[in-house]
Formats: structure tokens, C-alpha cells, sequence
């Protein structure tokens, strides 16, 4: 099985640990685009600094236990391609670091280097963050980063956020030359077009927009790999549905098949998410949270249920119902080797294997990345 | 790293051009819209033109008319046209509200607007169970009084809800909302 189904990492414990139980014939089917984040803070660190002030100092969060995990969990692929995170929430001094424009974002480049070996095949992701107003800087910096990304790697990718940075063709506009030089020398070039969160009900008008972007894109560089990367699931479930059950569309799927659809071909490939909503929850559920097990279905829905917790019962009790909710909810398949699946069939007959929101979210995951392999490579939807 | 970096221009081209800008189609997330209000200058100082931003969305039409005991409604009246209705009788403060959250129902709730009511009352219920409507609500709000704007303006005030109401040019109800999803504790919440 080619790897084409991109799936963004965040390197949040969740996703591991969905990784962790998807198969090896599964994982070969996935590219995966891990977005390096900073990691847990450290017990104690910085108790007196502000949130400001967290990201700033050094030694704050234990980055380098995220590249041990992320390393274990990832070498075995074929490729992978390696970003760092622009999530404010997610950033550190170390990550900042890492960012620096500075001789063509030679820390970037550098620690792709002490990458490289434990990967099949690192694809970078080409970093843009200017420190000043100096455009010919801005053009040099940007130049020097993808060529030397170049040297070392069998390919480079750029990812951009469609939705909030509107000036990205810059970007790539000042490389094209060389990207599209490289693709002549059998480099791989990847553009990953994010749209993070989008609404379910709004693929089509998302899809008008991004192909204008790729009409575009495909004058600056005919060669290179397109890809739509969003998810439509929510931050929080009650944005979408009802409290205790409701179903929703994948609305990313959607949107890559109308573009699809539209250019009349299938050249530009589907990634997503996982089913995790771009901005991490950390919320501290101080008085308990309500038990919800989620279903994402073969024909790109998702189902939940969801039950209020009553303190005469346990969370064992709870889950083991919501299980059987699923269960019995007439969209509810049987999906063999999958292991979210095998999860929710144990909950049900009572031997609950996780109490916590997080496990449930792998759960959620782990058969989310089945359904999208199935769909993608056998093409059910 | 910002998600939208900081480059710098082209020479010869004006700061703040963008090749790819945001249209009134792509706005279906709160963030999106905030964005897309401070770029495109919807928000000046810390109040929000909504009516502008309502009036200027293709598509999206706006009247005022005597609504009864109701704040506002949005309802299809063409293939892909909309039209919102305020009432005329309200305060301007109240009205803004109102708008923003029917704002909120055309850009994310734009299939459901055919089973919407002709007409309802916004922020004054007791309590909003329904999902649709309690995300309308928390939305506008949003869009009226961004996080890090109120958060400010609330510190400057030392939480004067009649000058944040006054800053804003929302009801002290709609800050009161605010304050309460946002946290806030003491002064005048």
C-alpha cells in the first residue's frame, strides 16, 4: 500500500497512543505530518512566571521527551514529514528556537539534520517567520532554508494555513524556482494546504476558494503534490450537536472530493486531522466530565453519545452504557483488526478500558484512520 | 512562529496586501471572523461594526422593522440570499447583539436557517438549552468583544461594566455574558 493518506500529528499523548495500536499494514498507508509541540511542562518549572513568560524561558517543558516518543512511534515509516507547531498554547523557548530565521533558519535545518537518521525518509516542512522588514533578508533566508532543507532531504514541504494566512503565495513564490529545479532532480515537493477547523455544511464554499489557490498553484509549480489537510471536529461537542446524541458530517472528506470533483480528476490527495479538533482541549475537568464515546462511520459521519454522570454510579457504569448506545445506534459497524473498535465492544459488556476523555479520543481516532484507509484505498464512501 | 507571519512587503507593494485576502465566504469560526473583521478594518479601537460587516457580506441583505417582543430573525429569501430583520424598536446597544447573532446563524448555521423561527428573543432568556442558539449567542459575543480586547479594556476599567458597555457599544447584559464566559470574577460582575 503507497502511502496517501496524510494524517497531521500534534504529538498529543491521545494520538500516540492511537498510533501505538494502529497495524503495520495501516501505518504504511499514512503519511504522517508530525507537528512537533513543546511537550509537558516540567514539574514545577516556572511556577512563578506568566503564560508569557513560560514561553520564553528555556527548560520549561520537557521538548525533548516529544522527540523521544515521536521518534519511537514514528521511525518504522516510510516517510514522514516534520513540522513545528504555530500554535501559540503549544509553543516553547525551544520551539521558538527552532524557528529562527537567522542564516537561513540554520537551527531549523540543523536539527533536521540530527533527524535524518532516524527516519526512512524526513521531509521538512519549510518554515516562515521573518524577524524584521527587510524583504531581500525575508527572500535570502527563505532561498537558503529550502535549498539546504534540499541537500540533506529527499523532499521539502510548505504547509499553509488557507484560512489565516492569506499571504502564503509570497512565500512560494520566492522559492518556486528552486522547488520546481529540485522536482526536476526528483526531489518531492509537497504543498499542504490547512484548513484546520471547518464547519460542517461548508465544503463547497471552502472548496471555491482553495481551488482558486490551486489553479494558482498549479502555474508556480505544476510538479508538486497537493494536498488538503482540515478537520470538521469540533472543540467542543456541544458547538455541533446535542448534548447527549447527534451525528455530523466529515466535512473534510467532502471538501476533497468537491475538489476532486471539480478539477475532474483525483491529483490532489485527502488529509486530515485524526477526527482531533486543531485546538488542543486542555480543560481540567474539576467536578468530572460527562462519558461520550464517539463513532466515526464508512460513510464519513460521526456519531456520539453521551451521558450525564449521576453519582450514584460509577464511570464504569456510564461508559459501559454509552458503549451500548453505540452499539445498538443502527450506524454502527463492525470493524475487524481495528482496535478503537475492539475498545468500545469491550465497554459494552462492561470491562471498561479507560475511564479517562483522552483514552476515549484515541478510540475515536483509531477507528478514524481505519475508515479513512478503507475509504481511500478501497474507495467504500 | 506565527501562524500568519509578519512579511515584510514587496518593494513597491503597499504593507498589508495579500495575495490570497480572505473573502466573506471562508469566515466559519470565530477566530476566522475576528481576523477577518480586524484586517479588513470592521473593528476600530475596540467596537465592532457589525452592521457594515452584515451590509457588505454578498449575499446578505439587513432591515429594521417593528419586530414586537422579538430582537431579530434571519431567513432565506432567495436560492442563496438572506435577509436578517432588527428590530427597529430596540436600542442601538441591543440591536448590535442582535445583529451579531443572526450574523452568527447566517455563517455557520446557514442549513438550518429554513427551520429557523421568524423571529426570537436573544440573550434575554433564562436559559438557552438549544446548541444552535447558545452558540449564536456565545459567538456574537465574541465577535463583539474579543478575548484579548475585553480582557484589556476590563483591566483598564478595573471592571466598570457602564464603561466597558460604553467602550464596546454593547448592553451591560451582553458584557455581563461576556464577563461570565470569560471568567471574570468581582468588580462589577
Amino acid at each position: 500500500m503507497d502511502s496517501n493518506y496524510f494524517l497531521l500529528f500534534k504529538t498529543a499523548a491521545a494520538e500516540f497512543r492511537a498510533w501505538e495500536h494502529t497495524s503495520p499494514e495501516e501505518k504504511r498507508a499514512i503519511l504522517p505530518i508530525i507537528e512537533l509541540t513543546r511537550g509537558r511542562r516540567r514539574r514545577g518549572a516556572g511556577a512563578d512566571l506568566t503564560e508569557q513568560q513560560l514561553i520564553s524561558t528555556p527548560d520549561i517543558y520537557a521538548f525533548e521527551k516529544i522527540l523521544e516518543k515521536t521518534e519511537e512511534s514514528f521511525s518504522g515509516c516510510p516517510r514522514v514529514i516534520m513540522d513545528i507547531t504555530r500554535e501559540e498554547m503549544l509553543n516553547s523557548f525551544e520551539i521558538n528556537q527552532l524557528s529562527l530565521d537567522t542564516d537561513g533558519y540554520k537551527n531549523w535545518v540543523t536539527f533536521i539534520e540530527t533527524q535524518i537518521e532516524h527516519y526512512d525518509e524526513l521531509i521538512p516542512t519549510i518554515l516562515v517567520n521573518p524577524s524584521n522588514d527587510d524583504y531581500e533578508e525575508y527572500e535570502s533566508n527563505l532561498i537558503k532554508q529550502v535549498n539546504d532543507a534540499l541537500d540533506l532531504c529527499p523532499g521539502i514541504a510548505y504547509r499553509a494555513a488557507v484560512l489565516f494566512d492569506p499571504g502564503f503565495l509570497n512565500d512560494l513564490e520566492v522559492v518556486a524556482d528552486d522547488l520546481n529545479v529540485a522536482k526536476q532532480n526528483g526531489k518531492e515537493i509537497f504543498i499542504i494546504l490547512d484548513h484546520e477547523f471547518i464547519r460542517p455544511g461548508t465544503s463547497i464554499i471552502h472548496a471555491a476558494r482553495t481551488l482558486g489557490i490551486i489553479e494558482r498553484l498549479n502555474l508556480l509549480l505544476p510538479e508538486a503534490t497537493i494536498v488538503t489537510l482540515a478537520t470538521s471536529f469540533p472543540r467542543a461537542i456541544d458547538d455541533l450537536g446535542d448534548p447527549e446524541h447527534d451525528v455530523f458530517p466529515m466535512e473534510e472528506v467532502f471538501l476533497n472530493e468537491e475538489i476532486n470533483r471539480a478539477l475532474k480528476h483525483s491529483d490532489v490527495h485527502y488529509g486530515d486531522y485524526g477526527s482531533i479538533n486543531p485546538t488542543r482541549n486542555d480543560i481540567v475537568f474539576a467536578s468530572g466530565w460527562r462519558p461520550r464515546i464517539d463513532f466515526p462511520t464508512a460513510n464519513s459521519r460521526t456519531f456520539y453519545y453521551r451521558e450525564k454522570r449521576d453519582k450514584k454510579h460509577t464511570y464504569d457504569h456510564h461508559y459501559t452504557s454509552v458503549a451500548q448506545d453505540v452499539m445498538n445506534d443502527e450506524l454502527f459497524e463492525e470493524l475487524e483488526g481495528c482496535w478503537g473498535y475492539e475498545k468500545i465492544c469491550e465497554a459494552a459488556t462492561g470491562i471498561v478500558p479507560g475511564k479517562s476523555p483522552n483514552f476515549w479520543i484515541s478510540v475515536r481516532m483509531s477507528i478514524h484512520i481505519h475508515q479513512q484507509i478503507v475509504r481511500i484505498f478501497q474507495g467504500t464512501s | 512562529m506565527r501562524k500568519r507571519p509578519l512579511r515584510p512587503p514587496r518593494p513597491g507593494q503597499e504593507a498589508g496586501t495579500d495575495s490570497l485576502p480572505l473573502d466573506f465566504e471562508a469566515l466559519d469560526t470565530p477566530e476566522r471572523i475576528i481576523e477577518f473583521c480586524q484586517s479588513r478594518g470592521y473593528i476600530d479601537g475596540s467596537s465592532t461594526d457589525i452592521k457594515k460587516l452584515i451590509e457588505d457580506t454578498p449575499n446578505l441583505e439587513i432591515e429594521f422593522k417593528d419586530l414586537g417582543e422579538y430582537d431579530g430573525c434571519i431567513k432565506k429569501i432567495e436560492n442563496d440570499r438572506y435577509l436578517i430583520s432588527i428590530n427597529s424598536r430596540h436600542s442601538p446597544t441591543r440591536q448590535k447583539f442582535s445583529m451579531a447573532h443572526e450574523y452568527v446563524h447566517f455563517q455557520f448555521h446557514r442549513d438550518q436557517i429554513e427551520k429557523m423561527p421568524e423571529g426570537e428573543k436573544i440573550l434575554h432568556r433564562s436559559s438557552e438549552r438549544d446548541h444552535i442558539e447558545n452558540q449564536a449567542n456565545r459567538v456574537a459575543a465574541e465577535i463583539l468583544m474579543p478575548r484579548r480586547l475585553f480582557e484589556d479594556r476590563a483591566r483598564e476599567v478595573n471592571g466598570d461594566i457602564a464603561e466597558l458597555s460604553r467602550i464596546f457599544e454593547v448592553s451591560t447584559l451582553a458584557i455581563r455574558y461576556r464577563a461570565k464566559e470569560l471568567g471574570f470574577r468581582g468588580h462589577g460582575f
